[in-house]
């Protein structure tokens, strides 16, 4: 039942590329856009290994 | 799929590659550069990573009187608990020296090489440099990798290793220690390419850098404070110091050891009877931290700089209670004193004969009011010597 059901979504899911070529295509290059640039904005501007908290307890 | 429908996302995948890139150059013309700054404003007692890794910020805030200080947590202590910090003492006052204060905690000596080596490239005033040492640093084990990645700044070690001063078996030597702090290969590799890609990898790491420091700088530059104006004053030490056991006994009421009050309440107290004989394994000798010393001051030498050597104490009572004995920090204290004096243009400023002095330490392991102070007398006079 379920797998009769993803086959629909995947037959509409082709359908709407066979029938939208320029959605599908927009669809591509914002989707590359939007990943590359939340990658450059984690790893420049998220802290993510910034600088640690002196902490007593190593002395 | 089709011949040219593949080619059409083909196109639109590359698209989206270009217009990620047209959002990084964007990114990068609108953040300032790493060396505006407002030239009415002082930034070298500001506390920041930022500033510590950035070497065109800090240069372009040196001036002929300016002495570099390169040190660790300490420099976080704020004012309201210790009002004789340098941000106060010589940040407020003209005594015809200023102090550019670099590094963070869990800065130590191979961190310093890389800063030191990075920043003497273009030279330093006076051809001078301060750096600030603790027990602390000298553990058993070293520092561990994971605090070390956090600390790492690619755009330090970069400058260090092109700075053509520095004989290629030292840049060699402070790489395999890297490499032992678990920096990656590509990463140690790219400041001194050998290849095209590792040319490639230095681009991209570098420009990552730069624009996190360009937007962290940000902070920095809120943090500065009006540069101390007037005539040229002399620090009236003695009245200093008079003031720094005033303020002393202000904000050490509630514990016998000449702590800070808060610091004994919230982390010392509570602590105390656990802590009883807890570090007695502790040697201070099995640590690469005494090589690393070595490598800052070989580095000084090539680049013609010269150091003073800061040893900061640690509160002898704490240090007793927790089961290192006096001889074992005396012997780490004597190995540190003969790593310096091995280096003829090295000077010490060695308070480790303090430990037991009320007052010289506002916690276990820093500064605090009359240590401030003792130790700015050495700085000023290391940095106004010969003047």
């Amino acid at each position: 039942m379920a797998r009769s059901k993803n086959k629909t979504i995947r037959a509409r899911y082709d359908a709407f590329l066979e029938e939208h070529p320029i959605a599908a295509d927009a669809l591509v290059c914002a989707s590359v856009a939007a990943a590359l640039t939340a990658i450059f904005l984690f790893v420049t501007f998220s802290g993510f290994g910034s600088s640690a908290e002196f902490i007593y307890n190593q002395f | 799929m089709e011949a040219h429908t593949l080619h059409r996302r083909l196109g639109a995948l590359l698209a989206g590659i270009g217009i990620a890139i047209c959002i990084v150059v964007a990114t990068s013309l609108i953040l300032p550069r790493q060396d505006v700054y407002d030239d009415s404003m002082d930034y070298g007692y500001v506390y920041s990573g930022a500033k510590s890794s950035s070497v065109d910020f800090i240069h372009a805030n040196l001036t002929d009187e300016t002495l570099l200080v390169l040190g660790s947590s300490e420099f976080s202590t704020p004012a309201r608990l210790v009002p004789q910090i340098p941000a106060k003492t010589f940040g407020t006052h003209n005594y015809g020296a200023r102090f550019m204060l670099v590094g963070e905690a869990f800065d130590q000596s191979l961190w310093d090489t890389i800063a030191l080596g990075a920043l003497a490239k273009e030279g330093l005033p006076k051809d001078k440099v301060a750096l600030i040492v603790g027990l602390g640093m000298f553990t058993d084990g070293g520092l561990d990798a994971s605090t070390f990645s956090t600390r790492f700044s690619y755009t330090l070690y970069r400058e260090f290793c092109s700075n053509p001063r520095i004989p290629r078996d030292v840049v060699a030597k402070a790489q395999d220690r890297l490499s032992e702090q678990g920096i990656d290969e590509t990463t140690v590799r790219s400041a001194a390419p050998q290849n095209p890609l590792d040319i490639i990898d230095g681009m991209v790491i570098g420009g990552i850098d730069d624009l996190r420091l360009r937007s962290q700088l940000n902070e920095t530059r809120a943090a500065g404070i009006p540069l101390a104006a007037g005539p040229v004053q002399t620090p009236d030490w003695a009245e200093l110091h008079a003031q720094a056991l005033r303020d002393a006994q202000r904000l050490s009421t509630n514990n016998d050891w000449g702590i800070e009050d808060d610091f004994y309440a919230s982390q010392l107290e509570p602590a105390l009877e656990s802590l009883k004989d807890a570090r007695a394994d502790e040697t201070y000798t099995d640590t690469p931290e005494y090589d690393d010393l070595e490598l800052f001051l070989t580095v000084c030498d090539s680049c013609g700089i010269k150091p003073l050597v800061v040893i900061e104490p640690v509160l002898g009572k704490y240090y007793d209670h927790i089961g290192i004995s006096l001889e074992t920090r005396s012997a780490a204290y004597q190995h540190i004193r003969s790593i310096v004096q091995s280096h003829p243009t090295a000077q010490l400023a060695d308070f480790s004969d303090h430990e037991y002095d009320k007052h010289f330490l506002f916690d276990i392991v820093h500064f605090g009011w009359t240590g401030w102070i003792d130790a700015e007398k050495s700085l000023y006079e290391f940095a106004t010597e010969g003047k």
